[in-house]
C-alpha cells in the first residue's frame, strides 16, 4: 500500500520539519488575520470624512476641529432604548450641515427630522430599522433580505412614527395617516384584533410590525427571491390568497392604498419606548 | 556581536540562570536534569521507551487534547473579559465580539472549534487507549479517571453551548435537559437545579456560566493531575512487553550531539513498580531521553494543531443565529452534535430510554471496560488478534454512535423526518 509519494513524505515528516511547517501555518494565519481586519469599512469613509474636513477648513477654529477628528468606531449608546447605534460610524457626518451635498454615506441627514429627533437621545435604528451593533454595511442594513434587521425604506419609514407618536399625532395626508384610515375604511377590524378591539376571525394585529420575515405564511408554492414582510403584506393586501388561499376578502386595493396600510402594519410593534422619550403631547395609544 | 554570541551570553547571564536554574544541556545528566528540575516538564519522566514514541501508536490524541484545553482555557479567559452572562447582554455580548472587539470574531472562532475538535480527538484518544489494550494491568483506575475527564468534556462543552444566548444555543439546550428530564423520580428535579427554574432562562445562563467557568475547570485540572501522575507512576505511556532481545541502534535521529558516558538513573520510581519498568531497568538500552526526544515531538504536534486551527478559525466562522426566542420554536430542534445519536434514539423511543438509558448504560460500560476481563493480554499492540471480540463489541459502539450522529446531524429535516443533506 505504502507507495513512494507516501514514504517520502514519511521520511520527511521529521520534528523540525514539522515544527517549520507548523510555524509557515501560524505566520500564514495570523498575517491573514490582521490583514483581514486591517481595513474596515468604516475607516475608509471617515477618512474621506477627515480629507473634507481639512479641506474645508479656513479659521483656526475649523482647523483644530478636522485636527481633533478620529478615525475610530463611533456609537451612540442607547440605554433607555436598550441599543447602541454604530451607524455613524460610516454616516458620520449625518448633523454636519457642510455635508449636504458629499456623496453617501457621509452625507448630511436629510430635512430638519434630526433636530426634533437628537440623535444622541434616539440613535438611528429606532427609526429606520437595521442592525446598530453592527459594523458593516451588510450587516447594518440587514442584507441581504430577507434578513432579520431590515431596514426600513422609502415610504415604509414612516412606519417607525408609529412607534412613539399617537394616531392624533400622524400628519395629516402622510401614509401613516393615510393607512390609519383606510383600516377604519376597510373595516379590518371586523376580523381582526388591534389592541382591545376587534374580532379574532383573523391573526391578531397588535404586534404584526414586530413580526420578522420567517412569522409569515409564504405558502408553499411561492417560488419568488423577495421575502421581505414589506413584500408579504403588500402582496396580501392586494391578493389576499397571493401565497395561500386565504379567508380574508379581496378589497382589489390600489397599490398606493396597499402600501399606505403596510405602513400602518409597520408602525404597530411591541418595542418598548421609554416615556421620557415620548412625545411630550403623550400618546394616545391605549 | 551575532546572533548567536547575544544568546550564550544570555544564557549565561545570572538572571537567565536563576530563572531556569541551568545552562544549555549539552549532556544527559543536563538534559536528564531539564526534566526533574522543571515544574511543567517534569509532567514527563527523564526517559520514555522508545515504542512510546511512535506516531503511529498513539497518534499524540492525548497530548493534543491536553493542548486543546489549554487553548480553551487561554481563548476562554479573554471571551470572559467581553462576556456578560445575562439574557439581556450575552447576545449583545456576542455582537461586540464580531463588530467592535479587535480580532473579537476570530477569538470566539477558536474557541469555538477548539472546543468542537476536543471532544473529537477526547473521544479519539479513549479509542486508541481501548484499541491498544492500554487501560489494562495497574492502567486499570486511570481508564475511569479518563471516563470521568471525557463526561467533564461533554459537560464543558454542553454548558458553553448556551452562553452565546441565540437560537441555536437556546433550543439546544432546552432538548438537551429536557432529556435530563426523563430521569425517573428525580428527573423533575435534575433539569430544575441545571435550570434554576423550569424554563432556559436568565437562571439558567447564569448556573452554565458559573459551570463553565469555575466549577468544570476545577474539576477538570483536578481529574486531568490525577490521569497525568497515574501515567508516570505506571511507567510512561503503555507499549508492549519488552522483546528479550533490544535491538542495537542509536537514538531516533540525532538533534545534539551526544557527549559519551552515561551516569543518569531512573528517578522517583514507586516501590511496585510496573513490569514494564523493571524490564525497562533491565535494558535501558531500549529508552531514549525525553529532552529532546519527546519534547521536539510534542512540539511538533502543538504548532500543526495550533497553526491549524489558526487557520480554521481565520475561515470558519461560529454561527451566530438571531438572538434566543422563547416563543419561537425552531424546526428541528436539534440538541448539540454530540448528542443528536441520543436525540435520535429519543425519536424512535422515549425520552426515558434514549435521554437515561442509552447514555446511562453508556458510560457504565465504559467505566467497567478494563473490569471486564482483568488480564494483560495485547497491551501496547492495536487490535491485537487476543482480543479480536472486544474490538468488534466496541468498534460497533463507536460505529453505530456516529452513525447515529450524521443522521441526527444531516439527514434530519422538519418534524424530525428524514431528508437528504442536499434537500434543505
Amino acid at each position: 500500500m505504502r507507495g513512494p509519494l507516501t514514504a517520502r513524505l514519511r521520511d520527511l515528516a521529521t520534528p523540525p520539519v514539522l515544527i517549520a511547517f507548523g510555524g509557515v501555518l501560524w505566520m500564514i494565519a495570523l498575517l491573514a488575520m490582521v490583514l483581514v481586519d486591517a481595513n474596515p469599512e468604516w475607516e475608509a469613509h471617515q477618512s474621506e470624512y477627515r480629507k473634507r474636513l481639512a479641506a474645508a477648513a479656513d479659521d483656526a477654529a475649523s482647523v483644530r476641529h478636522a485636527g481633533r477628528f478620529k478615525v475610530q468606531v463611533k456609537q451612540i449608546d442607547l440605554p433607555a432604548l436598550e441599543r447602541v447605534d454604530r451607524c455613524v460610524s460610516c454616516h458620520v457626518g449625518i448633523e454636519d450641515p457642510a455635508f449636504a451635498d458629499a456623496p453617501q454615506p457621509i452625507a448630511t441627514h436629510p430635512g430638519d427630522l434630526l433636530t426634533i429627533h437628537t440623535p444622541e437621545r434616539f440613535g438611528c435604528t429606532i427609526c429606520h430599522g437595521g442592525n446598530g451593533r453592527a459594523t458593516s454595511r451588510e450587516d447594518a442594513h440587514g442584507l441581504p433580505e430577507p434578513s432579520l434587521n431590515p431596514m426600513l425604506r422609502g415610504e415604509f419609514l414612516q412606519g417607525s412614527c408609529g412607534k412613539c407618536h399617537g394616531d392624533d399625532e400622524f400628519v395629516a395626508g402622510s401614509r401613516l395617516e393615510v393607512g390609519r384610515r383606510l383600516f377604519d375604511h376597510y373595516g379590518c377590524r371586523t376580523c381582526h384584533r388591534l389592541y382591545q378591539s376587534g374580532n379574532t376571525a383573523g391573526p391578531d394585529l397588535t404586534k404584526v410590525g414586530s413580526k420578522k420575515f420567517d412569522a409569515f405564511f409564504w405558502g408553499n408554492d411561492y417560488r419568488g427571491t423577495d421575502r421581505s414582510v414589506v413584500y408579504w403584506l403588500e402582496s396580501h393586501f392586494k391578493n389576499p390568497s397571493a401565497f395561500y388561499p386565504s379567508t380574508m376578502l379581496n378589497f382589489k386595493m390600489t397599490d398606493e392604498n396597499a402600501r399606505a396600510l403596510v405602513v400602518y402594519m409597520l408602525s404597530l410593534t411591541d418595542e418598548r419606548i421609554p416615556d421620557r422619550l415620548q412625545p411630550s403631547r403623550g400618546p394616545t395609544k391605549p | 556581536m551575532s546572533a548567536h554570541s547575544l544568546m550564550e551570553s544570555l544564557r549565561c547571564s545570572a538572571i537567565y540562570r536563576s530563572i531556569v536554574r541551568r545552562g544549555p544541556a549539552d549532556n544527559d545528566i543536563d538534559r536528564s536534569l531539564a526534566i526533574t528540575s522543571n515544574v511543567f516538564l517534569h509532567l514527563h519522566p527523564v526517559k520514555i521507551r522508545r515504542h512510546a514514541l511512535r506516531f503511529t501508536y498513539t497518534f499524540g490524541l492525548g497530548g493534543i487534547t491536553t493542548l486543546l484545553f489549554l487553548i480553551l482555557c487561554v481563548t476562554g479567559v479573554l471571551l470572559m473579559f467581553y462576556y456578560v452572562p445575562s439574557p439581556e447582554r450575552a447576545y449583545r455580548s456576542m455582537q461586540d465580539l464580531r463588530y467592535v472587539v479587535p480580532y473579537g470574531t476570530f477569538l470566539r472562532n477558536l474557541h469555538h472549534w477548539a472546543a468542537h475538535a476536543m471532544i473529537v480527538t477526547a473521544a479519539l484518544h479513549m479509542a486508541r487507549v481501548f484499541y491498544t489494550g492500554a487501560f489494562k494491568g495497574t492502567r486499570q483506575f486511570n481508564w475511569v479517571v479518563g471516563v470521568i475527564l471525557f463526561v467533564l468534556t461533554l459537560g464543558f462543552s454542553f454548558t458553553g453551548y448556551l452562553l452565546p444566548w441565540d437560537q441555536l444555543a437556546f433550543w439546544a439546550i432546552t432538548v438537551g435537559t429536557n432529556m435530563a428530564a426523563a430521569v425517573p423520580l428525580l428527573g423533575g428535579m435534575i433539569r430544575y437545579a441545571l435550570l434554576g427554574g423550569n424554563i432556559v432562562g436568565a437562571n439558567a445562563l447564569l448556573r452554565f456560566y458559573v459551570l463553565h467557568c469555575a466549577v468544570l475547570p476545577a474539576l477538570v485540572f483536578v481529574f486531568l493531575a490525577v490521569h497525568f501522575w497515574r501515567v508516570r507512576k505506571d511507567g510512561g505511556i503503555s507499549g508492549p512487553p519488552l522483546p528479550a532481545e533490544v535491538p542495537e541502534e542509536g537514538p531516533p535521529e540525532r538533534l545534539f550531539a551526544t557527549t559519551p558516558g552515561r551516569s543518569y538513573a531512573l528517578v522517583a520510581l514507586p516501590r511496585e513498580a510496573p513490569a514494564a519498568v523493571e524490564e525497562s531497568r533491565k535494558s535501558p538500552e531500549d529508552t531514549v531521553l525525553t529532552y529532546p526526544h519527546l519534547l521536539v515531538r510534542e512540539a511538533a504536534a502543538a504548532m500543526v494543531v495550533i497553526g491549524g486551527l489558526l487557520l480554521v478559525a481565520l475561515f470558519l466562522n461560529a454561527h451566530l443565529e438571531e438572538a434566543a426566542n422563547a416563543l419561537k420554536t425552531p424546526d428541528p430542534a436539534k440538541a448539540p452534535w454530540y448528542f443528536l445519536g441520543l436525540q435520535e434514539v429519543v425519536s424512535w423511543s422515549t425520552p426515558f430510554i434514549g435521554g437515561v438509558l442509552v447514555p446511562g448504560l453508556m458510560v457504565l460500560a465504559l467505566l467497567a471496560i478494563p473490569y471486564v476481563r482483568p488480564n494483560s493480554v495485547g497491551v501496547g499492540v492495536w487490535f491485537h488478534p487476543a482480543r479480536r471480540r472486544a474490538v468488534i463489541a466496541f468498534t460497533i459502539g463507536l460505529v453505530l454512535n456516529v452513525l447515529l450522529i450524521v443522521v441526527g446531524m444531516f439527514f434530519r429535516g422538519h418534524g424530525w423526518s428524514l431528508v437528504w443533506p442536499w434537500s434543505n
